[in-house]
């Protein structure tokens, strides 16, 4: 707490003192444009910090004032966080197509129309196949993330496209080839579109943790364990030892639809020299869904080995999503194609300080 | 078992019913009941009743019975999902995996026993709480001091809105100052001009 009290005078102080210094150059036109939404977005990763913070001190808080301490676990962070990001998405989707200074309702409407359908198709289309967001809050806020990062992507990919089609009419490109020219003429902006885009494919992998499935079970020879689509056949298991590590693993078949699609083989370790434990997952990745399977330990009583399989839907969308922030973080430190040099007409120069009311 | 013997139990109704349908059997009953008293008509049609209705008493308590399973394994998630192992694993009560953990499979037990019983949710959290303390909770209760837990982030988010609201109408407002040589910002029906000039230019 002393700690914290000391960097917020600290910068408090130097806030104060060069607050001169800070004063913008320009002025904000109107709630509804780019600047505005830069202002809502660091005001909404502002309040996920501060629900960290005050979720971390809380416990001392309460100690404090109640004499008793309590846990602030994961149920406050989700609740008070989820609904945090889902606005920031939001604003994602929104903040590039707003104009600089002042965006009109016929620019709104033109540039989100389609993006909107597209969002709000997705959800139906989501509804239709199963999903029941009324059944369960966080059902909802998956099915809200995944709309969302509908909406995302179609203004970034609609970005590119128009901004595509207008270079190619000049130059006679083909698409692709015109949004890559697109991309190099102001590697910033799409950049950061690209970076934009990977942001959303993680926000799906997160989705995806609602329908986390996990099993655990004793399995000898020939058993089977069902989850989701998988059947898992424990074919054998044994130990093994050599002079730097013991081991117990299990050799486990995998059937999806009667037919046999993998073998995998999770292991349990123990380093000798360390005296550490070690658990070698055996892990099935698939763009729709990861089968992780894990040598919890044997029963002593039986000898069985203990297997527990979690099948979480789109981990590696994640992973995914990452790359592409990488990608798009490379583009945008590319230097630009051709800088644009716009001289400024001659008779909008020389106003004097204050001008511009 | 559960699920079974339910099950078992509306098969046995279901034969029944097609018993007191069987027209020889009707035809039999109906001689008898002609022999009867006059006060014995409504008891036999009360039992007549009671046994056609049988079938859709069976069905109702297995519907409601099996309503209830699910309700009372979703409720066990819940729970298990608003507290945490005490072990010291940090991790919510249903979701410790150590193999062997002693505190997460004895609560576990002691919140089936609790939902079996029929506790509701506040006496069955209660228990816990007086038996391994406030801390068992995976979150703060909504009572007392610890709403302020709930209500604070919130609070933070609408006067965020509010001041970040005011900001922008008080910049809008003030008069904009440029360094000497500067190219003054244009507006009104100029920058509507040059933004449809824009469009114009680039087709977007």
């Amino acid at each position: 707490m002393a700690f914290l009290a000391i960097i917020f005078t600290t910068c408090l102080f130097f806030y104060v003192k060069n607050r001169s210094h800070l004063r913008s150059e320009h002025k904000l036109e109107s709630l509804i444009s780019r600047e505005s939404s830069f202002l809502f977005n660091n005001l909404l990763l502002l309040v996920a910090c501060f629900t960290v913070l005050w979720g971390t001190l809380f416990p001392v808080l309460s100690e404090w004032v109640q004499g008793t301490k309590v846990t602030v676990g994961p149920p406050f962070f989700n609740r008070v966080n989820v609904p945090v990001a889902l606005l920031l998405l939001l604003l994602t989707a929104v903040g590039p197509l707003l104009a600089w200074r002042r965006t009109s309702v016929e620019s709104l409407k033109r540039n989100f129309l389609w993006p909107a359908i597209g969002a709000l198709a997705t959800g139906v289309l989501l509804v239709a196949l199963g999903m029941r967001p009324w059944t369960d809050v966080s059902y909802f806020y998956s099915l809200m993330t995944i709309m969302l990062s509908v909406l995302v992507a179609l203004t970034v990919i609609s970005e590119f496209v128009r901004g595509g089609r207008v270079i190619g009419r000049h130059t006679g490109q083909n698409l692709f080839s015109s949004m890559v020219q697109l991309a190099h003429r102001n590697t910033r902006r799409y950049g950061g579109y690209i970076v934009h885009f990977g942001v959303i494919v993680i926000m799906i992998g997160f989705a995806g943790s609602v329908f986390n499935q996990d099993k655990e079970q004793e399995m000898g020879f020939g058993d089977k364990m069902s989850i989701g689509p998988y059947t898992l056949v424990c074919q054998s298991y044994t130990q093994d030892d050599n002079p730097n590590y013991g081991s117990e693993w299990a050799v486990m078949n995998v059937f999806k639809g009667g037919k046999q699609i993998a073998t995998l083989n999770p292991e349990r370790r123990f380093y000798k020299a360390s005296q550490q434990t070690s658990t070698m997952v055996a892990n099935r990745s698939t763009p729709q869904e990861d089968l992780y399977v894990v040598y919890e330990g044997q029963n002593l009583d039986t000898g069985k080995p203990i297997i527990k399989v979690h099948l979480n839907p789109l981990v590696m969308w994640i992973w995914i999503g990452v790359w592409i922030i990488i990608a798009g973080t490379v583009v945008a430190l590319i230097p630009n194609a051709a800088p644009v040099r716009v001289p400024a007409p001659a008779r909008m120069r020389a106003e004097p300080v204050g001008a511009g009311d | 078992m559960e699920i079974s013997r339910l099950t078992t139990s509306g098969k046995g109704t279901a034969s029944s019913r097609a018993v007191t349908t069987d027209p020889r059997l009707r035809a039999r009953f109906t001689s008898v009941r002609g022999r009867l008293p006059d006060a014995a008509p409504s008891r036999k049609q009360a039992s007549i009743l009671l046994r056609r209705s049988l079938p859709l008493i069976f069905l109702t308590l297995a519907v409601f019975t099996l309503l209830g399973a699910g309700d009372e394994s979703a409720r066990v998630n819940d729970l298990g999902h608003r507290m945490m192992c005490v072990c010291g694993c940090n991790q919510i009560l249903l979701e410790c995996n150590h193999v062997g953990c002693a505190y997460s499979e004895r609560m576990r037990g002691e919140l089936i026993a609790a939902v079996d019983r029929g506790d509701n949710d506040d006496l069955t959290l209660q228990g816990f709480v007086q038996k391994y303390g406030t801390t068992v909770m995976a979150a703060p209760t909504k009572t007392g001091f610890n709403r302020v837990a709930w209500i604070m982030p919130y609070l933070v988010l609408v006067l965020g809105l509010a001041m970040v609201t005011l900001i922008v109408r008080a910049w809008r407002s003030r008069p904009l100052v440029l360094p000497a040589g500067a190219v003054a910002a244009v507006h009104g029906a100029e920058l509507e001009h040059f933004r449809d000039q824009a469009r114009k230019d680039t087709e977007i």
